[in-house]
């Protein structure tokens, strides 16, 4: 929500009412605030540099675009990060849709974890991250990555704030679970009993 | 502690952004509880190795692209806008412009025009004549030509009318008259191409109703 009085918050009304009278300058002023909120949502939930890039310009496009529709009186960050994963889920959708591309495409690096290649927790920390379902992915990426209160997530992913803090939870489980069956993390006999550990949460 | 409650306790602590190993109740079970520590860990790694990913930069170019495809949408947005605007303005052009060119394009000015020039092509004797003649030779088996005819007078009778009501010639049309009864003779004429008495001439109730313009008629030309 928006803090009242706080100054960064009437910075981002003004940019925004300055976007609103066409103004280009205030308009890459936006841009560059949110640059790396946004990109770094999108390429948290894509894995994939250029299509993180190309979500995330369109995501500026369309905020932009629908400025006039945002509540000056709430936060601007969850409004814009709600467009932003809005258009990951679509292109994801879209990117399933499509044909799998040949072997020989495959084996071209484009920049998404890959299980052979993953060599350190942090890669395989991301592989784990690209198996979890949508909606736990990136509610645990703007918590921890974006690091949004639950409010903030709720607003954005547009649920109620307990429903946030169970698929944080969730995520968070389900994320050991992989990096366990990886051989990442140690294992722990009680949790690789089939649905011992989900019973917990 | 129970470890039941264990993994919901770490995630409260976790929620709240805090470090696991700084709550004393949760470390002394962890210490205690091997399943519970090798929780501890798993979800200590986790986090650790989310920190350590590489943080990867934004292009600078997207906030140049972004106002670049603003741009775009926003001029093609004008020109949905101003695009009926245009047709009519430019219907309303066509409009203003084309009867005139129509008009003047290769005609001499009007007081010297002769009544052939101000005869479309198609009403040229020749033409019409051909035109109406060999349509008549097609049909005469069936109609012996008359709903051709019948339409050849009615098409000289508007030119006719239209010229006496202009105003500006009265005497033109009485020129052009006889070129179509002229085209009408040779249509329904005897094969020498003489007039049958019923087409020769023009009929009394033809004429205009002035007498004055009447007599000022020049002889018909043919």
């Amino acid at each position: 929500m928006a803090a009242d009085g706080d100054p960064r918050d009437d910075e981002v009304r003004r940019l925004v009412a300055r976007c609103l009278k066409d103004d280009q300058a205030a308009v890459g002023e936006l841009v560059a605030r949110y640059n790396h909120q946004v990109f770094g949502l999108c390429f948290r939930m894509l894995g994939q540099r250029q299509d993180a890039e190309d979500v995330s310009q369109e995501s500026f496009v369309r905020a932009i675009r629908g400025l006039p529709g945002w509540d000056s009186q709430r936060d601007f960050a969850p409004w814009l990060l709600a467009i932003a994963g809005n258009r990951c889920r679509t292109f994801l959708a879209a990117r399933a849709r499509r044909p799998r591309p040949t072997d020989a495409v495959d084996d071209l690096a484009d920049g998404r974890p890959d299980a052979e290649r993953a060599s350190n927790l942090a890669e395989e920390v991301d592989l784990a991250l690209t198996g979890v379902r949508y909606e736990y992915r990136q509610a645990f990426v703007l918590f921890h990555d974006q690091q949004l209160s639950y409010a903030q997530i709720a607003e954005t992913m547009g649920c109620p704030l307990g429903t946030v803090k169970t698929w944080v939870h969730r995520a968070r489980h389900e994320l050991v679970e992989r990096l366990r069956q990886r051989g990442v993390v140690a294992e722990r006999g009680a949790v690789t009993e089939h649905g011992s550990a989900l019973r917990r949460v | 502690m129970r470890c039941e409650e264990f993994e919901s306790r770490l995630n409260e602590i976790l929620d709240r952004r805090r470090n696991p190993r700084s709550d004393a109740e949760l470390s002394l079970h962890a210490a205690s509880c091997n399943e519970c520590g090798d929780l501890l860990a798993g979800y200590q790694s986790l986090l650790a190795g989310f920190k350590r990913r590489e943080v990867v930069a934004p292009p600078d170019s997207i906030a140049a692209n972004v106002r670049l495809q603003l741009g775009q949408k926003r001029g093609r947005g004008m020109w949905r806008q101003r695009a009926p605007l245009a047709l009519v303005a430019a219907a309303l052009v066509a409009v203003a412009i084309l009867p005139g060119l129509w008009n003047g394009m290769g005609r001499p000015p009007i007081e010297t025009q002769t009544a052939s020039s101000l005869v479309p092509s198609t009403f040229a004797p020749a033409t019409l004549a051909n035109t109406v003649g060999s349509a008549h030779a097609s049909s005469a088996a069936t109609s012996s030509g008359a709903p051709l005819a019948v339409l050849a007078r009615m098409a000289g009778d508007q030119v006719r009318f239209l010229a006496v009501h202009s105003e500006q010639s009265a005497a033109l049309a009485w020129r052009l008259v006889p070129s179509v009864e002229d085209v009408l003779a040779g249509i329904e004429g005897t094969p020498d191409g003489q007039r049958t008495p019923a087409r020769s001439g023009l009929n009394k109730a033809d004429k205009p109703h002035n007498p004055s313009a009447a007599s000022s008629l020049p002889a018909a030309s043919g």
